[in-house]
């Protein structure tokens, strides 16, 4: 990476930790928190506070509706908590095996959390409907919150209340990386220039990339939100990433220990039982979460039949269903091909539009889509004949927004978004029928609710307005589906999306930096692979600093010698890790020329044009034509790494002796 | 969870093909291609074998997932995850007897999360419940709901075994126990069904009539209630409910692409009215779209001409 660009890289991640804590102290989470203060779910009357410490505390909440009078108060019985203390054969830091107390390890236990780690969920109960309450979490008498008035939160309207909602969606955002970060901040732009905040907001999955763990959590869901979790109710659907560490079945794992949802009904709707599906109504509005994921989606089976009948009770004017898995996409993933995506349209979307539901939002599929407004298309593969009931674009300043009558009723339509587009690599395998608007941008959704209009609008990460389209309900409509609807031009798949260059997380930090000092050697003879391991002996290997060739460039230690005389680069270098369970991704940003195969403790864990074997047997490397650095994710250089000191190997290859360059540039990256 | 499933999930979910952005991914066939590729270059692992798996299950190739997951358990036999795993693709491709051992393997392994066993156990129940043991079916419901109370799905499953092996009085109490430990609608609903299936016609009654109160949709309950008074001998009062859910069905459902619990509802009002021909066509239709098992034996029932009328009637068997 050029130096402008490294730089251009540290002013955005500086410019990012100052957008996301313009009000708290500059640590991520701040101290002494492990997870920052985040809202879970609201009802009129219900707000659940949640935070996690290191150690255990004498856990409070104090609020009020003035921020400088916090006069209610609750402690003890009011407040679950949870804990991670490790397996009884595990190793155990000294700090927290004393906290191995009967009374803590019969606490619920978190999975995957750092050992030592406490997390308290606080039930305030007895608000006022449609009130601002601020609060500040305690430990014992100490104020553990700044006095700052973004912890606050405001309840929901009554049920049936016409009142304005206005909520936010998105998907597939959790990688921690920086469209994620633009993703979130084009949204708080647009509220902020609207003077229109948020009531809350939707994720429709896929929040922790990349397998749901905790600390994956932490590091790509937490503290990317952390200043909107702080205020605004995140309302969550499992996607199929937290689904690798998280059961519906059992509704055990790191997504159902970070998620508080209504499971008894306590927010409006049919109790559900279980934290894998559940509805909640805010004012005229009636939301319904599913699991896409993991769990059966057959009529008769429990999911579908708790369905039924939410929406057999429901008397909300505005129904709106999100889960994961897209009934109809052809991004990143095609709902003509996968049984997952088929069988929510086959047999879950029957019984939505039986139900009358207004809009279906869902993620998965790396790119935004908009359908017309449809009814009954639940064929495989999917056509837009006989299915479409208004083939307008929805906008009420071009074609007119969608139009249904007053209430809720069977069969006027739906419109199905994709908003899979908040942070990963967009994907496009072609083009969907019954779409309006299909953008492959990244972005998300922000949905406005007054009266008898909705309206949508996908914010695309530049801040700019990429899809609005509205849905009217007055009076009454009689639907009728179109035989030959307008039909989407066929999207072409632009050149490079899909191969933007993967890049280390914003937040990421060097474990060997740039410049670093490797011992390295070309000249002796290297057999085996015991130079890659702690032990060896690299007696007569020289010492210098990254980068490492001969040729055109600046390299700090110049191998010109090695030209016509050896291909071969072998370096080495020891790096510190304090705590391995903390390191979400190790990565590997190197420019090189032309290959190389890479260790971590012995273990190989990369290797790009070198075809077979490594070091002086390698076979078929081949010449490298990008130019440039590259980022290699090392998942089983995550499995290898161990607490306090580990060794980076690496072997340099050219792919022949005449060649007139060399390169070699390796820096070692973390995410915690 | 720890030490077993997740475990090689975690890794699974890690071992995408370097380079690679966490997220990046085109699609099933693409992340079966980069796994493949994996797999040449650094050999076969439990962890690529299992990511494998489910992108083939994704496809609905079964057999070539539960290939792959054969060798991931050889590979990793001290895995619950990959045995549920196995044993549920083996049983989603009709392969019962092979899911039975692959599950029954399963349970002889350790795990310090008690839900792990208690999924594979449930597991093994339905897989028993399809063979028709339901004896041993139920042994695995009680044992797994003595290890984890908190499935209302699992309640559900136990409900029908205990209908399948006329236990009334266990059935409701164990609905009792669920709705205690879970409060889900679902299970307040079975209980009804229980109720009206025990013939406790005037105990179901007030409940009905109160969720038909609370109702925007009301024709399950309107069906529930026609049920319950023609066990207590109230036949017109219950053909005018079912009258009515016919009624509000026929304005709910799609003729094109009608959706199966309406169907299950329309066939079974019309089979309380003695409308045979009408309720076959529906349970037809409700088959055909992918509803139950049970609706072969009911079409059969219907068609038989020396079969007794249905009053009152049992519920569809709503479960596949």
């Amino acid at each position: 990476m050029s130096l402008p660009k490294m730089l251009r890289r540290g002013l955005a991640a500086l410019v990012l930790a100052l957008v996301f804590s313009p009000l708290a102290p500059a640590a991520n989470p701040p101290k002494p928190f492990a997870r920052a203060p985040y809202l879970q779910f609201a009802s009129p009357t219900l707000m659940h506070v949640v935070w996690r410490t290191e150690g255990p505390i004498d856990a409070a909440v104090r609020y009020g509706t003035d921020l400088q009078n916090l006069d209610k108060e609750v402690r003890g019985g009011a407040i679950v908590a949870r804990a991670a203390l490790g397996a009884a054969e595990q190793k155990i830091p000294p700090q927290w095996a004393a906290l191995r107390t009967p009374a803590n390890l019969a606490l619920p236990r978190l999975h995957s959390a750092p050992v030592g780690t406490f997390q308290y969920e606080a039930t305030l109960a007895d608000l006022k409907p449609e009130t601002t309450y601020y609060y500040a979490v305690f430990d014992g008498g100490k104020r553990l919150t700044p006095p700052d008035a973004s912890y606050r939160f405001t309840t929901h309207p009554k049920p049936g209340a016409e009142h304005a909602a206005r909520f936010w969606v998105i998907g597939d955002g959790g990688t921690g990386g920086e469209a994620q970060a633009a993703v979130h901040e084009a949204m708080r732009q647009t509220v902020e220039r609207e003077k229109h905040p948020l009531d809350f907001w939707l994720h429709v999955g896929d929040m922790a990339y990349t397998t749901g763990r905790d600390v994956e959590f932490q590091t790509r869901f937490f503290e990317m939100y952390e200043s909107t979790l702080r205020n605004k109710v995140c309302w969550p659907a499992m996607g199929n990433h937290e689904g690798f560490t998280s059961n519906g079945k059992t509704g055990l794992g790191p997504y159902y220990d970070a998620y508080v949802v209504p499971a008894r009904g306590e927010t409006g709707g049919v109790a559900s039982g279980t934290e894998a599906y559940y509805s909640f109504d805010f004012a005229h509005l009636h939301f319904i979460c599913l699991d896409s994921h993991d769990l059966s989606r057959k009529p008769g089976d429990p999911m579908a039949s708790w369905l039924k009948a939410d929406l057999e009770k429901t008397k909300a004017e505005w129904l709106i269903a999100f889960w994961h898995h897209p009934p109809y996409t052809k991004g990143s993933h095609d709902s003509d091909k996968e049984t997952d995506l088929t069988e929510m349209r086959r047999l879950i979307m029957p019984i939505i539009e039986a139900g009358g539901v207004d809009v279906v939002l869902a993620g998965h599929s790396h790119i935004y889509e908009r359908s017309m407004l449809l009814d009954g298309a639940y064929a495989t593969p999917t056509v837009a004949e006989n299915v479409v009931l208004d083939d307008g674009d929805g906008d009420p300043e071009s074609d007119g927004a969608y139009r249904k009558s007053q209430g809720i009723h069977a069969h006027e339509g739906t419109v199905q978004v994709v908003a899979g587009n908040a942070g990963a690599a967009l994907g496009l395998n072609g083009t969907m029928p019954v779409m309006r608007r299909i953008v492959l941008e990244h972005g998300s959704v922000l949905i406005d609710v007054k009266g008898d209009t909705l309206t949508a609008r996908m914010i695309n990460r530049e801040g700019v307005e990429s899809d609005l389209f509205s849905i009217v309900k007055q009076g009454k409509v009689t639907a009728a589906a179109l035989p030959l609807p307008w039909l989407p031009p066929e999207v072409k798949k632009p050149e490079l999306l899909g191969k933007t260059p993967p890049a280390p997380a914003v937040d990421h930090r060097d474990l060997i930096p740039p410049a670093a000092e490797w011992q390295y050697t070309f000249d002796l003879p290297v057999r085996g692979k015991d130079w890659t391991q702690a032990g060896f002996n690299a007696e007569g290997w020289k010492t210098g600093a990254a980068a490492f060739g001969y040729g055109k460039g600046a390299f700090r230690t110049d191998l010109r010698e090695m030209r016509r005389k050896r291909t071969v680069l072998y370096a080495r270098r020891e790096f510190q890790v304090e705590q391995t369970d903390r390191v979400t991704e190790l990565g590997l940003w190197i420019d090189f020329s032309d290959a190389f195969v890479a260790y971590v403790n012995g273990r190989e864990v990369a290797r790009n044009g070198v075809g077979r074997s490594a070091g002086r047997s390698a076979q078929n490397v081949k010449a490298r034509e990008q130019k440039g650095r590259q980022y290699f994710a090392l998942p089983d250089g995550l499995k290898y790494l161990k607490d306090g000191a580990n060794l980076f190997t690496i072997e340099g290859h050219s792919s022949s002796a005449e060649k007139t360059e060399f390169l070699l540039d390796a820096v070692l990256v973390a995410e915690d | 969870m720890r030490a077993t499933f997740h475990h090689v999930w975690l890794a699974v979910a890690l071992g995408c093909a370097a380079p690679c952005p966490a997220a990046a991914h085109e699609g099933p066939e693409h992340e079966i291609e980069e796994l493949t590729e994996r797999m040449k270059i650094n050999g076969e692992t439990a962890n690529l074998l299992a990511e494998r798996a489910i992108e083939y299950r994704v496809l609905g190739k079964l057999a070539e997932a539960t290939k792959d997951l054969e060798r991931a358990t050889v590979l990793d036999p001290k895995s619950i995850g990959l045995h549920r795993e196995l044993g549920r693709v083996q049983f989603l491709g009709g392969k019962a007897g092979d899911a039975l051992a692959t599950v029954t393997r399963g349970l002889t392994l350790k795990t310090d999360e008690p839900a792990d066993l208690a999924a594979l156990r449930m597991l093994r129940a339905e897989i028993l419940r399809s063979q028709n043991d339901d004896k041993k079916a139920l042994e695995d419901c009680d044992a797994a709901l003595r290890l984890h109370r908190l499935n209302p799905e699992w309640y559900l499953l136990r409900s029908d075994l205990h209908r399948r092996l006329k236990l009334p009085k266990e059935r409701l109490a164990g609905l009792d126990d669920g709705l205690k430990a879970t409060g889900a609608g679902v299970l307040a609903i079975e209980r009804v069904e229980a109720l009206l299936d025990a013939a406790q016609f005037a105990a179901a009654l007030p409940v009905i009539e109160s969720e038909l109160a609370d109702s925007r949709i009301k024709s399950s309950w309107l069906i529930r209630r026609a049920r319950a008074r023609l066990g207590l001998g109230k036949k017109a009062d219950a053909e005018d409910d079912l009258k009515a859910a016919l009624k509000e069905i026929g304005t709910r459902l799609n003729p094109k692409t009608p959706d199966v619990p309406l169907l299950l509802d329309k066939a079974l009002a019309h089979e309380l009215l003695g409308e045979k021909k009408d309720a076959v066509r529906a349970y037809e239709a409700a088959r055909d779209k992918g509803a139950a098992d049970g609706i072969n034996e009911k079409i059969k029932t219907l068609q038989d001409p020396s079969a007794p009328p249905a009053t009152p009637a049992p519920k569809p068997d709503a479960q596949p």
